[in-house]
This record gives C-alpha cells, structure tokens and sequence, in this order.
C-alpha cells in the first residue's frame, strides 16, 4: 500500500510538471502577434512612418514593429516605436539606447486618464554630454491594460519572471510601446519637451482606445 | 509444510518486465519527455545556432551519460545490497526525500513562464536528480551523484556574461597572439578584440571564433569527463585538467597564429570565414590525450624501477 502511493506521489508530481508545462508553452504561443494601430495624427503632429534598423530588430529577437515619426510645426520630433515581441529580449530596451546613452533617472508613473502606470526614464549620451533623451515606455495589451516596461527584462532572471507571469496571467498579446525624443546639449526646452512626448504618448493610447471601441 | 511457488517461465518473465516498463513510461516517462520537450528543444537551437561560443555543451549529455555508465555496476550492487538488508521498500534508506523533484518541477515550471534556457536546465536536472533519488534512495543516488554534477555543464550561460566574457577572451588573445607575431618579425596592431596583422587596414581576426572560450573549457570537459570515469584520485585528476587546459590554451594560439602567417602570406582574406573551433578542439584532445598517456606510461615506468 505504501508502495503504491509513494508511486502515485512521484508520478503526480511529475505529471503536474508536464501539465505546468505544456500549459504555460501554449499560453504564451500567442507571444507577438499583435500590434496597436498609429494614429496619423495626434493635434497638430504628422506621423510618418519609418522602418526600425535592422541591427535593433536583430538585437530584439526580429519582432514585429511599426515606427513613426511625429513632426510638429516648430521642427520638433517625436520617435513611437511598437514592438510585438516574439521573445523575451523584445521587451527590453531598444539597441541604441542600451549602447549609446547612460541612465539618469527612471520611475514608474500613472498617465493622466489612464488606468495602469507608464515607465518614465531619461538617458544621458556617452558621446554627447548634455544630450538628454527622454522616454515613456509601457507594454500595451490588446484588451487596453498598460502596465510599465522593465528595460533590463532581457538579462534580469527576476525582471523576465515577473513580465513572464504579467503575460500568462493578463494578456501574452502584449506589445512594448516607446516614446522618444531628446533635449539639446544645453538643456533648453526640456519642459516642453516632456510635455511633448506625453502629449504623443496620451495620443497613441487614446487612438488605441477609440480603435478599440469603434470595432465593438 | 509449505509449498514453493513455482519461478515463472521466460515468457511469463518477459510479460512481466514488459509490463513494468509500460507502467514506467505512463507513470513517469511520457509526463517527463513531456516537461523536458520545450527545454530540449530550446537548448538545440542554442547549441546549433552558427558561432554559439558553447556549442560544445551539446556533448554534455552525453559525457554524463558515459559517467552514469560506469557506476552502473555500483548503483547496481548497492540496489541488491539494501534490498537484502532493508526488504521493506518504502524504508528511507530505499526511498529518497522527494523535495528535489517537487523544486526541480516548480524551477522547470518557471524556466517556461520566463522563457529561461539556463533556468531550465537547473530543472532538468534537479528534475532528474530528484527522480533517482526518489525513486532508488540516497544510497545508489550518491554513486551517480558525478553524473548529475557533470550535467550541470550543459546549463547555458546567460547571454550578457558570455558575451562579456568571450569578448574578454577575444581582447586577451588577439593581444598575445599580436605579441607572438611581432616576436616573429611581423607588423601587428591590436586594437580591442581586432588583430591587424600587415600595413593593411583590413582587420586580421575578430577572435571570436578562436578566442579559446570554446576550445578550452571544452578541452576541459573532456578530460573531466575522462577523470570521473575513470575514477581518478583528486591529484590525478587536477594534473589531466590542468595539462588539457595549458594544451588547449597553446593549440589555439598557435592554430591563430598560423592562420595568421598563411592569410599574411596567402592574401586570401576569405580564410578568415573559417570556423576552426572543432577541428582545434580535436587536436587539442588529441594532443592532451596522448601527453598524460605519455606522462603516466613514463610515471608507471619510474615506480616500477627498482
């Protein structure tokens, strides 16, 4: 009798392994097959679309992206990057950032008319002191949910878990979804700069949103 | 007076152990090659990825096994040995605690949520180990013990370290490499992990290839794989690991920089595309092999004179 149900014990955990498993590999299939439309226009910004480099892309894992640039009356521009990533790497920070720029302060933040935080970050240039690029980053779902971006998820075993675990548990449609654009050497207009990138970054997920109610 | 039951004829034999090995697979086979499908599967395309820097690891499994071999007889005579002393099956010393194979499962668990290659290999074999010990008790478990160990060397290094480490290796012996060539009376300049060998501007080497983070280390797993077999004490075992990494070393050099002399000489810039790792790898097994072969053949003489 003991045999027996030490043979059950051993086998169950084995078999609550495999179902784990295979549970989690099927969740996940859906890893990288969506992507939030662009809206060609956020007040007076004009989108124009622009392919992402080949060296990032490789460096992401090839996801699926689309790229714009927003262009206002006064010259200022503003870069939208959304990645639909395959592999874990995709969630990560973009190849030029991890290489050229060095952080100066990041932290997670809840967007005006929100429901969910985005990541705020700002990197300084290694090459160009005084160069200051300004970020928003979150991870977008298709149902709408936001949660923010850990940009060291591709080397951090614990970072990788935890978005591992966002995505079983909310959406593994998810999407990575960057803002950018930089402050001159010395340093003026960075307040209006930062209002920039929110102003485009609220753009995206409002258009996102009406997308969102317009095919219910 | 009591009856002796009959021993069962061959045949009955045979259905009976055909029998067990069908439960054995439904208990524990098929949900084990369910688990470890994902994780193998990550692990190939790692390992065939073209210029991994550890793609000898893909042998690992199979050193492990060759070890696990060759306690076979050990494991074997303990079984027998705590059957005879110990008949009741689910006494402790027969049956092992079954909390590594509870952790091996949960690590397994979550190398798929977080997509982990080397966390899953941690799992794969804590899942392994956790089985053997389970199942057969510590007392065989600890003579397979080496087996397992040695399998921790197929577990990837994470991608950042290797990186850092392979690029540091490259720098290192493209800047010796450099210095041998310019002792041989060429004109060399290395910068970082490039050698530019010659007034030309085009770079000689990356290093990548042939930066001794693949030749040594595997070089090296070879001759532990050899120690662990053969069961050699630690003094032994250290002198084999340490002659197959100074071979490793020196091979790789001079494989560099002959490579060099021939594309300085050749001109043939496409050598450059070569991939020499395995064929340095041999002979630097080969050469580490027949060295300690000749080293002992030469201690063995010694203790046998008078």
């Amino acid at each position: 009798m003991i045999r027996i149900v030490s043979r059950c014990l051993l086998s169950g955990v084995l078999w609550s392994t495999a179902v784990g498993c295979v549970s989690v590999s099927l969740r996940l299939r859906g890893m990288g097959s969506w992507l939030p439309e662009m809206p060609a226009r956020v007040g007076d910004w004009v989108a124009t679309e622009t392919p992402l480099s080949l060296e990032t892309r490789s460096r992401l894992g090839n996801p699926r992206a689309r790229s714009m640039v927003y262009r206002n009356a006064h010259g200022e521009s503003v870069v939208v990057h959304a990645l639909a990533p395959k592999v874990f790497q995709g969630f990560g920070e973009l190849a030029p950032i991890e290489m050229d720029y060095k952080i100066l302060a990041r932290q997670s933040r809840p967007l005006s008319g929100l429901h969910g935080a985005v990541s705020a970050s700002a990197y300084e240039s290694i090459r160009t002191p005084g160069l200051v690029l300004h970020a928003l980053r979150w991870i977008q779902t298709p149902s709408g949910r936001v949660f923010p971006f850990e940009p060291d998820v591709g080397s951090n075993p614990v970072a990788r878990l935890r978005r591992g675990f966002e995505l079983l548990t909310r959406d593994p449609q998810a999407c990575a979804v960057h803002v950018t654009t930089m402050t001159s050497p010395d340093g003026a207009g960075a307040g209006q700069v930062r209002r920039n990138v929110h102003e485009i970054a609220l753009g995206v997920l409002s258009y996102a949103s009406r997308q969102r109610e317009a095919s219910r | 007076m009591s009856v002796a039951t009959p021993a069962p004829r061959t045949s009955e034999r045979y259905q009976i152990a055909w029998r067990r090995l069908g439960l054995a697979m439904v208990t524990d086979g098929i949900p084990f090659a369910v688990a470890c499908f994902e994780p193998i599967r990550w692990m190939f395309w790692l390992w065939t990825q073209p210029g991994y820097p550890t793609s000898w690891q893909v042998a690992v499994p199979l050193g492990s096994l060759l070890i696990a071999h060759s306690r076979m007889g050990d494991a074997q005579r303990i079984a027998l040995e705590l059957e005879r002393l110990f008949p009741d099956p689910g006494s402790p010393q027969r049956r092992g605690n079954i909390a590594l194979l509870i952790l091996g499962g949960l690590v397994l668990v979550s190398a798929h949520v977080a997509v982990s290659p080397p966390a899953a290999m941690v799992g794969l074999v804590c899942t392994c180990a956790g089985w053997a010990l389970r199942r057969f008790g510590p007392f065989v478990m600890r003579a397979l013990v080496p087996a397992f160990l040695f399998l921790l060397l197929a577990v990837p290094f994470p991608h950042h370290w290797m990186n850092a480490l392979s690029g540091l290796m490259s720098m290192l012996v493209n800047k010796i490499a450099g210095q041998v060539l310019t002792a041989t009376g060429l004109t060399t300049q290395s910068i970082g992990a490039v050698l530019y060998v010659g007034a030309s501007a085009t770079p000689m080497f990356t290093g990548q290839s042939l930066s001794g983070f693949f030749v040594i280390p595997a070089t090296m797993a070879v001759a532990l794989t050899r120690v662990l077999v053969s069961r050699s004490d630690i003094r032994a075992a250290l002198q084999r690991l340490v002659l197959a990494g100074s071979v490793a070393g020196v091979v790789n050099f001079t494989t560099i920089c002959l490579l060099a002399v021939v594309i300085h000489r050749s001109g043939d810039r496409s050598l450059l595309a070569l991939r020499l790792e395995w064929v340095t790898f041999g002979i630097a097994v080969m050469i580490s092999e027949l060295l300690y072969r000749f080293r002992s053949g030469a201690n063995t003489h010694l203790a046998g004179a008078p």
